[in-house]
């Protein structure tokens, strides 16, 4: 027998790799059965044909083992190793340990604190990064929202300067208008000039024709009351009547909402029109007339940078009159 | 066996599902109780202390099922690299209370079990199958456990051991061919 001394190191050729998994195959299904490894007991050498008669199923593995990948020489050795293979195989599958475990252990798994931890916390750790998640949309929307109606006097004004610098511009613009025309009411004629050209500088960087149109238009009226030469304008505009209109309009709280929503549509375009067509009428519809298309008082509230404006359709109503 | 284990039976033990939980251990649980029984051997004549292992083995599988699908390996590879820091656990245990390796020395006892003649005789074979692994190199020899005593095909065995399952295969022909060297040698002791 010690002539059959292997060659293990010799290479190993692909038929006998090929052999050699197909047996493991089938050894590691359990095919072969350990009563046919019984006759062959150690130091009985005869195991080749035992092994093969009473293992059914792992005999064509047996055969394949012999045919291609073991030589004649080698069989013997090998037909003993896949006994005892077997062997072992069916011995550790001898007494399985009770069924009853698997419940010993779901309760072990059920009772104990450690699971939930690590089991539960999947879902809520979800559902916070889903609110998470949620709530800086929000933010940001709600932010990109409010920053869109932010006035220059609006905390959030210098984000929607770099957000929506066309707006912004404009906003600037008709501010300037704006506190030029409390800054004319109230006689500082110099710092309304300043102020409307600071609007002009503002309004040459707007490019909305739309805008440039009504900003324009609203800073020519302004201009056009100012007193240029002193002498003219009080003959368009009294500073002494719209005074008094005028400064209560600024702290009045009913007029803010009237800029922000002409700002970025229509609703102002009655604005520059209204001292023609609704004269008689201005006293009292004039604060009401722009009240209504405010269609966005929310926001626009906190910026409100025209508070000026209705005064506009004022002096000239009180000057037809 | 565990090949077959699908993924949506995972991700329901995952979530704690007890029908899916149960239907896991099934499939799991017979091939961690050859591996713990493998590598470990009977302690004392009986395989009770491989089987604790394996119980303990199964319920860290469950614990870690959470985390399972973020690795992206075979499921039985997620399982049997838990087994067998497990038993890796246990031999060290079993050293440092006994100071006694656990697997060789003990597998070699006479086994303290009485038993009918065939399950005597069978048992001695397996007694000696475990003596001629211990001889191999550690990863042949686990090669042969994950193969032949769990059952894995080769390319599982190849996600467990980090190898190619070409590797295995030729790995697991050396670790056969060696065997075959050391059972001649055995039988040659015996016969003369």
């Amino acid at each position: 027998m010690s002539r059959h001394k292997p060659h293990h190191d010799e290479p190993l050729d692909l038929a006998t790799i090929a052999a050699d998994d197909l047996l493991l195959d089938a050894l590691g299904r359990g095919a072969a059965r350990p009563e046919g490894a019984e006759p062959t007991r150690p130091g009985t050498t005869g195991g080749r044909t035992t092994d093969a008669a009473a293992t059914p199923a792992g005999t064509s593995d047996d055969d394949t083992t012999r045919r291609g990948g073991t030589t004649d020489d080698d069989t013997a050795g090998g037909d003993d190793l896949t006994v005892l293979l077997a062997a072992w195989r069916a011995e550790l599958d001898a007494d399985p340990p009770a069924a009853a475990r698997d419940a010993e252990l779901l309760r072990a798994l059920g009772t104990e604190p450690e699971p939930a931890t690590t089991a539960r916390p999947r879902a809520p750790w979800l559902g916070r990064r889903l609110i998470g998640a949620a709530a800086a949309v929000i933010a940001v929307a709600g932010l990109a929202i409010g920053t869109q109606h932010a006035g220059p006097t609006s905390p959030l004004w210098p984000i929607a300067k770099v957000m929506y610098p066309q707006q912004a511009e404009a906003r600037e613009a008709a501010y300037a208008i704006q506190r030029a025309r409390t800054a004319a009411a109230a006689g500082r004629n110099d710092e309304a000039r300043r102020l409307l050209e600071e609007a002009r500088a503002h309004l040459a960087r707007v490019t909305d024709p739309a805008l440039i149109d009504r900003l324009r238009a609203d800073l020519d009226t302004a201009l056009r009351d100012l007193p240029t030469v002193e002498s003219p304008a009080p003959a368009v505009e009294p500073t002494g009547a719209p005074a008094p209109v005028g400064t209560p309009a600024t702290g009045a709280v009913p007029p803010p909402p009237v800029p922000t929503g002409g700002i970025g549509t229509d609703p102002t375009r009655p604005a520059p029109r209204s001292p023609a067509p609704g004269p008689r009428v201005v006293p009292e519809t004039a604060p009401t007339l722009p009240i209504p298309p405010p269609p966005l008082p929310g926001p626009s509230t906190v910026a409100s940078p025209l508070p000026g404006l209705p005064g506009l359709p004022l002096p000239t109503g009180r000057l037809l009159r | 066996m565990t090949a077959a284990i699908e993924q949506d039976l995972v991700r329901r033990a995952a979530q704690r599902d007890p029908d899916a939980t149960a239907a896991l251990l099934t499939e799991v649980r017979p091939g961690l109780v050859r591996y713990c029984r493998a590598r470990l051997g009977r302690i004392g004549g009986a395989y009770t202390t491989a089987d604790d292992v394996a119980q303990d083995v199964c319920l860290a599988v469950l614990r870690a099922l959470p985390r399972y699908r973020e690795q992206g390996v075979p499921f039985s590879a997620f399982v049997f690299g838990i087994a067998a820091h497990k038993v890796v656990d246990a031999q060290r245990a079993a050293l440092r209370n006994s100071g006694v390796t656990p697997t060789d020395t003990l597998i070699e006892r006479p086994d303290a079990t009485p038993g009918p003649e065939q399950q005597a005789v069978s048992t001695d074979l397996a007694r000696r199958l475990s003596v001629l692994l211990g001889r191999l190199p550690e990863t042949q020899r686990e090669i042969i456990v994950l193969r032949v005593a769990v059952g894995l095909p080769a390319d599982e065995v190849g996600a467990i051991v980090g190898m190619s399952a070409a590797a295995v295969r030729v790995a697991q022909s050396r670790a056969l061919a060696r065997l075959r060297t050391l059972a001649g040698d055995t039988l040659d002791e015996v016969a003369a």
